[in-house]
């Protein structure tokens, strides 16, 4: 994009300008900054409850005695300080990025704009939705 | 000053804004490109230059030892200006804002800057600034003080009449050898739209039936 | 004796100085004064070498935007006296993320070439005669971009940008909001011009919504929300042009509006 890019020219009466360095802990100066960082770190934990998964499916797959030895491992105190930190951190990433969803999604009705709050509840309605037809599932025997 | 005159006549603002972002960019073009197409300039002129140059180093760069500050007579000249040539004035305080001016422009000669460098230097811009504004100040006195009749945004409580006999004119001011201000005037062009007598209520009703 | 406020000023001279440091003044603590009024004190009464940019004194002409105690802010519109009380100094520094001329003066010329890269103009492939008439155009069809043409270049936004300060690539929140404030304007017919220069990795995919832009923009023209929705738009346009590469170009973008 060398169109954009600045060039950068010294004249006689702008002998030097001086330059912020941004510094390495730039994140941790605002909350807003941190809380930005977590969301982006929150994407490793999705990615571990992704490995969870197709650990879990390879076990079942391989037949009762792989998926027993399977639950056992879930219990290991390590992993489930692990499982409970994901959760905490996907939780927070799907929070957070329901709550920015009216800004990237202009939904208009009728020549109106759809309030913000409609479309986080629609959001959250949703996910509660579909976290109620799990549980059934899941709880049903 | 420019006076493109987009809707005819120049307003502050909405009008002088397209003057200068339209013909102030096309100007600046113009100028660019007639400088390319330029001979050298002649000793002449870098001479006259340099003189400038000079100038600016002397009076405000390199001068120590004056005792005014700009805000100080800036302050004064908008109060001058304001009491003196405002909508409404009179031969006494336009006579008074002149006299103002004048010793306001004396002491301009004893300003004194804090900033001598050559980067970005706000304060040098200031006192150029300053300097012009005195001297438009003072030629907008001076032409109210000519013009002893009432019109439009000049509204002379001592000659409250219009007086197209004598200055249905443009005021133009020149500087004498001397500093002071020299006025001739110019006659205006009449095309399509006479200047006629600005009323309101009852008064301009009977200008409409009169019209018709 | 009125109150008084200390206004902790940056200072760099390029002639002089290797680096910024700061200069402590001492002004009155006026109810209704802004920072900017306490800098303009300053420069009269006090010292005269304190270099700054301002204009209008009213949020209109984006110029004298700078850090407030660390935070970007109009100084034409930051009053003082919210940050009286503690004792402690008002901070003055000058926009973050930008060189730095003089004092307060930052470098924008970076920004004024990115803005022209996005052709903030309305562009029009076939121009009516003026015979013909206006352009026309319902509140609806307004609505759409009006929020976006609020902006005044006033740089805040970027100086609370961390992706701009880690990467001054990145074309920055005013530039791409400035962009959809054309794509949107339904007598508009750039928007495939413009996608060249915003659907890269330096336009709209350098931005990681950390959302800063928004909140700081004393405008409301939300630039976070115009990069997000262009995402949208942008990543539409890929699909269709992938499944459907005989179909005009922006389609996607004009039935938007």
């Amino acid at each position: 994009m060398s169109g954009v890019r600045q060039t950068v020219r010294y004249t006689e009466y702008h002998p030097r300008w001086y330059r912020t360095r941004v510094s390495t802990w730039w994140w941790l100066s605002r909350w807003p900054y941190l809380k930005f960082i977590l969301r982006e770190i929150s994407s490793v934990f999705v990615a571990w409850f992704v490995v969870v998964l197709l650990l879990q499916i390879r076990a079942l797959s391989r037949g009762p005695q792989a998926y027993a030895a399977f639950e056992h491992w879930l219990q290991i105190p390590v992993i489930v300080l692990l499982n409970l930190t994901a959760m905490f951190f996907v939780t927070f990433h799907a929070v957070t990025w329901f709550n920015l969803t009216p800004r990237a999604m202009v939904v208009r009705f009728g020549g109106k704009r759809v309030p913000d709050g409609l479309i986080v509840g629609t959001n959250y309605a949703a996910w509660a939705a579909v976290s109620v037809v799990l549980a059934w599932f899941l709880l049903r025997s | 000053m420019a006076c493109v005159s987009i809707n005819g006549a120049n307003r502050l603002g909405s009008n002088s804004l397209p003057e200068l972002l339209v013909f102030g960019a096309r100007a600046g073009k113009a100028a660019a490109l007639t400088s390319l197409e330029q001979k050298p300039p002649s000793e002449h002129v870098i001479a006259q230059a340099n003189d400038e140059k000079r100038r600016l180093e002397e009076q405000f760069l390199r001068k120590t030892g004056g005792r005014e500050r700009i805000a100080t007579i800036r302050s004064e000249m908008h109060q001058a200006v304001e009491s003196g040539a405002g909508i409404y004035r009179t031969q006494d305080s336009l006579q008074q804002a002149a006299d103002k001016l004048q010793e306001l422009r004396e002491r301009f000669r004893n300003l004194s800057l804090d900033d001598h460098s050559l980067t970005f230097n706000t304060e040098l811009l200031g006192a150029l600034e300053l300097e012009f504004m005195l001297e438009v100040g003072s030629a907008i006195v001076a032409s109210a003080l000519h013009r002893t009749e009432s019109r439009g945004a000049h509204q002379r409580t001592d000659f409250p009449a219009r007086d197209d006999r004598n200055f249905l004119a443009h005021a133009l001011i020149f500087r004498s050898p001397d500093g002071s201000a020299r006025i001739e005037t110019t006659p205006v062009v009449i095309t399509r739209w006479p200047p006629g007598e600005r009323v309101y209520g009852v008064k301009s009703e009977v200008k409409e039936v009169a019209a018709r | 004796m009125a109150e008084t406020i200390s206004v902790e000023v940056a200072r760099y001279s390029p002639e002089r100085d290797t680096e910024p440091s700061s200069q402590r003044y001492d002004v009155p603590l006026h109810k209704d004064w802004v920072v900017l009024d306490a800098l303009n004190y300053i420069k009269d009464k006090m010292d005269g070498s304190l270099t700054f940019r301002w204009s209008c004194r009213m949020g209109i002409c984006g110029s004298c935007g700078m850090m407030v105690n660390g935070e970007p802010k109009l100084t034409c519109a930051t009053f003082l006296s919210d940050y009286a009380g503690d004792g402690s100094p008002v901070r003055v520094q000058p926009l973050r993320y930008f060189p730095v001329i003089r004092d307060l003066v930052v470098e924008i010329t970076d920004f004024m070439n990115k803005l022209q890269s996005v052709k903030p103009w309305l562009i029009r492939g076939d121009e009516k005669a003026v015979s013909e008439g206006e352009y026309l155009q319902t509140p609806e069809q307004l609505d759409r971009y009006k929020q976006f043409s609020m902006c005044i270049n006033c740089l805040l936004c970027y100086a609370a940008c961390p992706v701009y300060g880690l990467d001054p690539v990145f074309i920055g929140p005013a530039a791409i909001a400035l962009a959809q404030r054309y794509n949107m304007d339904s007598r508009d017919e750039g928007a495939g011009e413009r996608m060249d220069v915003l659907a890269q990795h330096e336009g709209i995919w350098g931005c990681t919504f950390v959302g800063e832009c928004t909140k700081v923009c004393p405008k409301h023209v939300d630039p976070a929300g115009a990069i997000q929705q262009y995402k949208l738009t942008a990543t539409i346009e890929r699909f269709k042009s992938f499944l459907m590469p005989w179909a005009a170009g922006n389609s996607e973008m004009e039935s938007a509006k």
